[in-house]
């Protein structure tokens, strides 16, 4: 039998106290805190959903993407962009830089650009899962064997980067390699030619 | 006669806590990205 039915048949047999009761019973009850707990908790997720949606339409932040595909095999190949990497000028100001994360070390490891410089990074693993985070900034992203990411960032601040593999990858026991090892440095060179602005971010 | 148990405000003090810092920092974090600019 139906609620429905359930409830119109103690309508017309008990009247409308009957009915009320039955009203209760089908019905949810959530106590005064749990309501205010739901109506904050729903409003604090629209909120929060807001904010990063604006922050990527409106301010171009966003996660990094997986670009192309590329064999962990045949990285060293010509004809392959891994082969040589390092850092290429495009252009006045925009570089590129292709990095092969391995074990336990980035490939480059030291990197050099003018402030102010636009730098694509195309970054994948030559063998187990890596990631690297550019301190200070919002380069951060994994590294994996077969994988292309890609992540472009503008330096408008001189200074000295460090960067680190950010996914644990390993160590040799006994030996003073290994995930703890795996960093490299960025420097921003000031547009002035001067080196005393320079600052080393931890 | 069934009595209304108390509202425990031990509990809701505990969870007005846990919003603010979670809002602060969550928004902390937040700004934090965005000063440092688009990718």
């Amino acid at each position: 039998m139906s609620d429905q039915s359930h409830e119109t048949e103690h309508h017309s047999a008990g009247g409308e106290q009957d009915s009320m009761t039955v009203h209760e019973e089908n019905s949810i009850h959530v106590e005064k805190w749990e309501g205010i707990w739901i109506r904050i908790a729903v409003g604090m997720t629209v909120v929060f959903i807001a904010a990063i949606t604006i922050a990527a339409l409106s301010f171009g932040i966003s996660v990094p993407g997986a670009t192309a595909r590329v064999n962990p095999a045949t990285l060293n190949e010509p004809g392959s962009p891994f082969a040589n990497p390092g850092i290429r000028e495009l252009a006045p100001g925009k570089y590129e830089v292709y990095m092969v994360a391995q074990t336990w070390n980035f490939v480059p490891d030291r990197l050099e650009v003018p402030q102010g410089s636009e730098v694509t990074f195309y970054l994948t693993s030559r063998d187990v899962t890596h990631g690297i985070k550019l301190a200070g900034t919002n380069v951060n992203m994994m590294a994996l064997p077969g994988q292309v990411s890609t992540l472009k960032a503008t330096f408008d601040e001189a200074g000295t980067f460090n960067y680190i593999c950010h996914e644990y990858c390993g160590y040799v026991a006994g030996a003073p390699i290994g995930h703890h090892t795996m960093y490299g440095q960025l420097t921003v060179l000031p547009a002035d030619g001067t080196s005393e602005t320079a600052q080393v971010t931890e | 006669m069934k009595r209304e148990p108390d509202t425990p405000m031990g509990t809701v003090v505990l969870i007005a806590i846990f919003l603010i810092m979670t809002v602060v920092l969550w928004f902390n974090a937040y700004f934090i990205v965005l000063s440092r600019g688009a990718n």
